[in-house]
């Protein structure tokens, strides 16, 4: 898919401010991209001293290694643009249900998770962004052992999960990030909640939660997007969130592109 | 000019443009981004940041932080205090570093392929009472007493868990708390006879940061929920 003339002026603004959070965040990675755009660099330095609020809308994830902040955003994706390499050569994520029934757990549903959460990972795979995503396959080869590549499936499972509707985490092995290697995968884990009934209705005052929503924002998460207050399917809290639609939004879009490039 | 000489200017001008482009190359080296993509393609972390041992441990996972980004479910003040037994604004007293949440305190047993989240470890937290709001009769939570909670996530051994947008619980900051007399699901497994922590903000001139926002801590007090 193609960029239109719109997004593509946005996205030189979005690049603009993603490069006035890297500034803020650390010299090196102004340096950095200062390489790369020196002309973004200078506008972010006039920008950081005009206003405090920094011009990103999106947030991308720092993928966890010890010593890092936790819940950090606007800082650059580091590793973000590499995790997603499967190590099959085709820049794809991907994944697997560890539950071979993801809708079971809860007898009031009779929506199709498993289904939705195929519907969603559409969504972001139709965005312009450079890679298709996300394909789903039926088990993942998992090592194990000291100081090997430790493979491990992107899963998605429901549990018990307290005032939380779902959670993503992702497991960054420690050696992989030292080691900067390009063909290694990177586990990510999402659980949905079986407290919660869920159905495929954005209503917030029926009782249930929006799956097609639910599972977009986490797979956002998988995508290796962070939190977001403004209107994006990254907003962090369901119902009454500014945005509760199911398609990513313009935000959203250009996250993803920022991380994966446009396509 | 004789030919030695010419050639000793030639090789030394020829030295100081090697000594130049070695440099510029061992800078671009250590500033250019690795591998292709657009602004933002990754480098690696610091060299010299500390590198704990990797191991696949009793847990299945390696040292290090473990940060799960989690969605909210968050439909108002009104319900939140509906869904606690006691709610009440407060200061952190003191906080540990973490446990699992299991009778005694060994790792936690998951479904096959799970691996622990900040679901399954928890921290003690001691809250001093500052001003209650909604308190349900038979819970004893009063003014100026000392509160034993858990709060989730947290530091066990090597590994930390946490989730994005938690609060830094340190001694002295100022907090809004809603608590549950009911432990959290992914704490049953470890007996406990004080508060879960169903949520908790921070409080600053009077205000709470709730997940849309910030909420009078006068609005919280006041919310019964019922």
């Amino acid at each position: 898919m193609q960029v239109s003339d719109a997004n593509k002026k946005y996205l030189t603004h979005a690049m603009r401010g993603y490069t006035i959070g890297a500034a803020v965040v650390g010299g090196d990675m102004g340096r950095t991209v200062g390489r790369i755009n020196p002309l973004g660099f200078s506008l972010a330095v006039v920008a950081v001293v005009l206003s405090a609020q920094p011009a990103v809308a999106y947030t991308l994830q720092r993928n966890n290694y010890p010593g890092s902040p936790v819940g950090c955003t606007n800082v650059s994706p580091y590793w973000c643009i590499e995790w997603p390499l499967a190590g099959d050569g085709n820049s794809s994520i991907t994944y697997v249900y560890l539950h071979s029934s993801l809708s079971s757990n809860n007898p009031g549903e009779t929506l199709n998770m498993k289904q939705e959460a195929r519907n969603a990972f559409a969504r972001w795979n139709a965005v312009p962004a450079r890679e298709p995503f996300l394909v789903e396959v039926t088990s993942i080869t998992q090592s194990s052992g000291d100081h090997t590549p430790y493979w491990c499936p992107t899963e998605i499972s429901r549990d018990s999960i307290g005032g939380y509707i779902a959670i993503t985490t992702d497991y960054t092995p420690y050696d992989i990030l030292q080691s900067g290697s390009h063909n290694t995968i990177e586990c990510s884990q999402m659980i949905v909640s079986r407290d919660l009934n869920f159905d495929t209705n954005s209503n917030p005052n029926d009782g249930y939660i929006d799956a097609r929503f639910t599972l977009g924002h986490e797979q956002g998460h998988m995508l290796c997007l962070g939190h977001t207050g403004h209107v994006a399917i990254m907003y962090p809290s369901w119902p009454n969130s500014v945005y509760m639609g199911i398609t990513p939004t313009s935000d959203d879009v250009l996250g993803l592109q920022v991380a994966y490039g446009a396509s | 000019m004789k030919p030695a000489r010419q050639l000793g200017y030639f090789l030394g001008i020829a030295a100081v443009f090697a000594a130049v482009l070695t440099v510029t190359l061992s800078l671009r080296g250590q500033l250019a981004p690795r591998g292709t993509g657009a602004v933002g393609t990754p480098q690696s972390p610091d060299p010299g940041e500390a590198s704990p041992p990797w191991k696949v441990g009793d847990v299945g996972l390696g040292c290090g932080t473990f940060t799960s980004y989690g969605l909210k479910y968050y439909p108002g003040l009104q319900a939140e205090a509906a869904g606690s037994d006691a709610v009440l604004i407060g200061k952190v007293v003191s906080v540990d570093s973490g446990h699992w949440a299991t009778s005694d305190g060994s790792p936690p047993s998951l479904e096959p392929g799970l691996r622990p989240t900040f679901l399954q470890v928890y921290r003690n937290l001691r809250i001093s009472v500052v001003e209650t709001g909604k308190v349900r009769a038979e819970v004893p939570v009063t003014v100026g007493a000392v509160i034993d909670t858990r709060v989730l996530g947290g530091t066990v051994g090597c590994r930390t868990f946490a989730v994005a947008g938690q609060l830094d619980l340190q001694p002295g900051l100022d907090v809004a708390v809603f608590l549950s007399t009911t432990s959290l699901g992914t704490l049953r497994g470890a007996p406990f006879t004080g508060f879960d922590v169903q949520d908790i903000w921070s409080v600053t001139d009077g205000q709470a940061q709730g997940p849309n926002g910030a909420v009078t801590v006068d609005s919280i007090v006041n919310t019964v929920g019922e």
